[in-house]
């Protein structure tokens, strides 16, 4: 299965990454929203594993961006957020986020939140 | 845990940039030049800051961060502005994240009296926003407040926050309040096990219990890419599951709409976790459906509706809903995973057109591709982070190595080549010619890898001119230029002590105070420029003040006390300027502990001439002064002029050397007892014997009999290098010296020629100055420490 | 440092003896490099006589002391018969100038004694100890001596 990734923190990437790679999964990454558009493009993905907080296109308009794209109508998408504020959860959720995982976040719990939305 | 301990490496090598990226932007809203994005950018930086930090658990880093990230959401939601006063604050808080960072870093323990009063004064400014600035009231943005709790027990998000708490074996039960909860503090990623998890401690498992669920999906559970097939999945990992469907909402065909949902799924679970823990699997869409959990026995209200047909084989429904073209069919052959799942649908009949885009509208089922999505942000900001990949230093350095080896190689065939009299024109020699042309090309786009702005030096530098600023009561106004210039990253590494100390030197010695500055008539304000520039295949970094100048009688009255010049000694002002340079000058009991830190301007010029470099002052009075330093691009390579003298075979750096010239006898003009200088032109420079310069002759070759090379130092002195022969031009790879041994006087460095030998490469200006020494003090021999 | 430990915490040493003139001396062959005849040192200016200059080794650029010359002895012209011993000093790397390689010594703590007032100075602050092998004396070179430029840098 491959996941993309899109954090503009390349900490974050990296912490992803190692969890994702033990898990099993192929891992392709994007640096911001824009990139992300460009790398979904481009690789495809069966999951997608985004950032709120991004420069140029942040994760809201991302999420609503591969919407907006019939061939990406069914990819999961998971949010990351560190924000506690449910408002935030909420707009990326009407955007049309799958699911969510919070920051820090337990390798276990990653997985489990990816096999929750992904067949 | 190696890999972990490479990301958090990476982490702080992120917090770097991050920290550097947050200082820019603050300074650009203290210049007034920030716009929402730069707002934005900042917020990002410390958002991110925090980010990785609660990864690897800094709580101290995590709980600064956060309070500072929650002002700067305040300025990025305009509910405070960010008045310059604001803006100072703030880049004093940068200043202090940085240490917090650098504790971190090194395990060390930050200025805990400066954080909390930080601390403090970022919460001053949050708290005091209610009645002061124009609330603008954003749907999104959060209630400012960290501390409200209700916040934290958003919908759906509670489940989260509980097996947190679990995770940090707090047994503060249902309260997940406080920031600190929020943050995870003590939540280790790495070190825990899911054990933890799956027994839940809220409640004791009271031992197998059968529960009800009965589920109803909204259309936006399968528009947000959920599916009822994955959850019953999940269900099924908890225990056995018994499903049935209620299909009583189902319509006719010709109004189905496919964007809708009409089953409702009827779940009887055996199982021994807690009812939060089946809850949890409902997490991501119990916003977008309609969910009861019940113990049997007690579902009154959530009766299944009568006409339910079960389902016997979960994992035959299962496999059903999975096979269904849905993941992948594009927008005209949709149908839904209720729709298929329907025994009542078995077979599907062909859906006309028309009602499927009609129902397809709410989001518009444009095929376009997804980069049709605006970019929010306008692309002013250069900092585009393209393709890029990351590759371990080493292996530049190890690949430039290699191309150095090359170099040495071509230059070693061609001279074998040369040896044997093929003709310029013979295949082989211009075979040689190719094979030299591509290795130049592969080692200049090699060290192309490895060239960097300068940037990472010069953003560290703000902070300083701060920092002394404040020491020494002087305001300054920092410009900066050229940060884009690239150099070698062996040199990048060599700037920061002496850009340190010119900017420290011109702050605390050239800028007046404000009082005196504005008695003068200036602006009480002191400008420090710092510049890059490439000049002369060389990079110069120019740091100049609007100060007062250098005060040459005093410089010269030092200089005489301590001995270094005598009394009646004729010095142009450039040579007095100079004289802060001389060994010893600036042990001067003046030195403040700024500019000095115990290091004098002798140190600084020493270790720049080591690496091939020159620095130099010149000053106007009463308008300041400015430093000049010249590296070279690399410290890999050089263009060389291979010269003979007296049988040993030196290399002069090409960009010293202004021309080559055979001097007739009557351009030669004694000059004192030894010396003498040739008339080039209208001047006179004087002529420099390299071969007795360096102990390599005892007597001066006549300059007739050789070549002489007309250099020019940083100075803009001239001087002539009188040699035997020039054997001609050729690229360099450079080799220390220090690296096995030590420093030599007149030598800047080796290289390994054609024929293996090892040929020294030629300091110039210190041969040159070597010369006006003359006669030679004996070399001091040093015996071991006793 | 690290060859202090070694001393005390190991029965045996190794060490590379070797002649200059009719003396012997050895060092530690944990401290060894290589060993490898004399090829045409580039000479460095404004260094003491002891240094001979530079070679290069394999794409580095090793500085060449004379041994003899350093420890005050009579110092020769360098033949094909000359040896270099590579040494590591620390953090470098330099080739000491000898007339032949005599021998490997397996040596034990007793075998080692400290040196005699009588010696010289020069030669004193360079040994470390002297070794007595089957009625020869061999000294041992205290090599993070020699270069006392270092130890002028670092101070």
């Amino acid at each position: 299965m491959k996941i993309l990734t899109v954090d503009d923190s390349r900490t974050m990437r990296d912490m992803l990454r190692m969890a994702l790679v033990k898990a099993g999964f192929n891992v392709v990454e994007a640096v911001d929203g824009e990139h992300g558009l460009e790398v979904l493009t481009a690789n495809g993905a069966d999951v997608i594993i985004t950032d709120i907080n991004m420069p140029k296109l942040d994760g809201f308009g991302f999420i609503e961006a591969v919407r907006e794209d019939a061939s990406y109508r069914a990819t999961p998408i998971l949010v990351l957020t560190t924000e506690s504020d449910p408002a935030k959860k909420d707009r990326a959720r009407r955007a049309g986020a799958t699911g969510w995982i919070v920051k820090p976040f337990h390798p276990d719990k990653l997985v489990e939140a990816i096999r929750r939305v992904a067949a | 845990m190696d890999e972990l301990e490479q990301i958090k490496l990476t982490f702080f090598q992120e917090c770097d940039e991050l920290l550097a990226d947050l200082e820019s932007g603050l300074l650009a809203m203290e210049a007034g030049e920030g716009d929402s994005e730069t707002v934005n950018a900042v917020f990002r930086a410390v958002h991110s800051v925090k980010g990785g930090a609660g990864a690897f658990a800094l709580e101290a880093l995590v709980r600064y961060a956060h309070v500072f990230e929650t002002l700067l959401d305040d300025v990025r939601s305009n509910k405070i502005a960010a008045s310059p006063e604001l803006v100072r604050v703030l880049l004093r808080a940068a200043d202090i994240l940085a240490d917090q960072v650098t504790a971190a870093r090194t395990g060390g323990v930050p200025d805990e009296a400066a954080t909390a009063a930080m601390v403090g004064e970022l919460e001053g400014w949050i708290n005091g926003q209610g009645g002061a600035a124009a609330p603008a009231p954003t749907q999104e943005s959060p209630a400012g407040a960290p501390s409200a709790p209700t916040d934290e027990l958003g919908i759906g998000f509670t489940p989260m926050t509980i097996s947190i708490d679990d995770f940090a074996a707090e047994p503060t039960a249902a309260a997940p309040a406080a920031p600190t909860d929020e943050l995870g503090i003590g939540f280790t990623p790495m070190q825990l096990d899911l054990a933890e998890f799956d027994a839940p401690a809220e409640e004791a498992p009271a031992g197998e219990q059968a529960w009800i669920i009965t589920f109803h999906p909204h259309a936006a559970l399968y528009a947000k890419a959920n599916e009822t097939a994955l959850l019953l999945r999940e269900l099924e990992r908890l225990g056995p599951i018994e499903v049935s469907i209620d299909d009583s909402e189902l319509v006719s065909l010709e109004h189905l709409d496919p964007e809708s949902a009409y089953l409702s799924w009827i779940v009887r679970l055996t199982t021994d976790v807690a009812e939060e823990v089946i809850r949890d699997v409902f997490e991501f869409v119990s916003d977008d459906c309609e969910l009861t959990i019940v113990r049997e026995g007690q579902e009154e209200v959530a009766e299944p509706a009568a006409e339910a047909a079960p389902v016997d084989d979960v994992a035959a429904l299962i496999a059903q809903i999975n096979a269904e073209p849905v993941v992948a069919a594009p927008a005209q052959d949709e149908i839904l995973p209720t729709v298929a799942a329907a025994p009542v649908v078995a077979a599907p009949a062909p859906v006309t057109p028309e009602p499927v885009v009609q129902a397809a509208t709410p989001a518009a089922p444009a095929p376009a591709a997804a980069k049709a999505a605006p970019p929010k942000a306008a692309a002013n900001e250069p900092a585009q982070p393209q393709a890029t990949i990351r590759v371990d230093p080493e292996r530049i350095d190890r690949l430039i190595d290699l191309v150095g080896e090359l170099v040495i190689n071509q230059a070693m065939l061609a001279q074998r080549v040369g040896e044997h009299g093929f003709a310029p024109s013979s295949d082989i020699a211009m075979g040689l010619d190719e094979l030299e042309q591509l290795t130049r090309g592969i080692q200049d786009s090699v060290m192309a890898i490895r060239a960097q702005p300068v940037k990472s030096v010069f953003q560290r530098m703000p902070r300083l001119v701060r920092e002394v600023a404040n020491q020494t009561g002087k305001q300054v106004r920092l410009v900066m230029e050229g940060e884009g210039t690239e150099v070698d990253k062996t040199v990048i590494e060599r700037l920061s002590d002496p850009i340190t100390h010119m900017l420290r030197n011109a702050i605390d010695h050239g800028l007046e105070s404000p009082e005196d500055r504005v008695a003068a008539g200036k602006n009480g304000e002191g400008t420090v420029r710092l510049a890059a520039l490439h000049r002369g295949g060389r990079i110069v970094i120019e740091v100049q003040d609007d100060g007062r100048g250098i005060n040459r009688g005093r410089v010269r009255q030092i200089a005489i006390d301590k001995g270094l010049i005598s009394p009646d000694a004729v010095l142009t002002d450039e040579e007095t300027d100079n004289l802060i340079f001389l060994p010893g000058f600036s042990t001067a009991a003046k030195v403040s502990d700024i500019s000095g830190r115990g290091v004098g301007m002798d140190v600084v010029r020493r270790s720049v001439q080591a690496l091939g470099g020159r620095i130099s002052i010149s000053s106007r009075p009463g308008e300041g002064s400015i430093f000049t330093l010249s590296l070279p691009l690399t410290l890999a390579v050089l263009d060389g002029m291979v010269i003979d003298v007296a049988g040993h075979t030196l290399v002069v750096p090409l960009t010293a050397i202004i021309e080559s010239l055979r001097p007739k006898s009557e351009e030669i003009k004694a000059l004192g007892p030894q010396g003498s200088v040739l008339a080039v032109r209208d001047t006179y420079v004087p002529l420099v014997d390299v071969g007795s310069v360096l102990g390599f002759r005892n007597d001066l070759m006549p300059a007739t009999d050789g070549v002489v090379l007309l250099v020019e130092n940083e100075d803009g002195g001239r001087a002539g290098l009188v040699a035997d022969a020039i054997q001609g031009q050729r690229q360099v790879v450079i080799k220390s010296l220090e690296s096995n041994y030590r420093q030599v006087d007149g030598i800047a460095a080796a290289t390994i020629l054609g024929d293996g030998r090892v040929a020294l490469i030629l300091d110039v200006d210190a041969v040159v100055a070597l010369r006006r020494r003359e006669p030679r003090a004996p070399e001091p021999i040093l015996h071991a420490a006793e | 440092m690290a060859e202090t430990v070694q001393q005390s915490t190991f029965d045996n040493r190794e060490f590379i003896a070797f002649c200059i003139g009719e003396q012997e001396f050895c060092v530690d062959i944990m401290s060894v490099r290589e060993i490898r005849g004399w090829s045409p040192a580039t000479p460095l200016p404004q260094t003491p006589d002891y240094m001979r200059g530079v070679i290069n080794l394999r794409g580095a650029v090793l500085p060449i002391m004379d041994l003899a010359s350093r420890l005050g002895l009579q110092s020769n012209e360098p033949s094909e018969r000359s040896v270099i011993i590579v040494v590591r000093m620390g953090e470098r790397t330099i080739g000491l100038l000898v007339d032949a390689v005599s021998d490997i010594l397996s040596v034990t703590q007793e075998m080692i004694q400290a040196t005699p007032d009588v010696a010289c100075d020069k030669v004193k602050s360079f040994v470390r100890g002297l070794i007595t092998v089957e009625g020869r004396m061999i000294s041992e070179i205290a090599n993070e001596r020699l270069l006392p430029e270092l130890e002028a840098l670092a101070a």
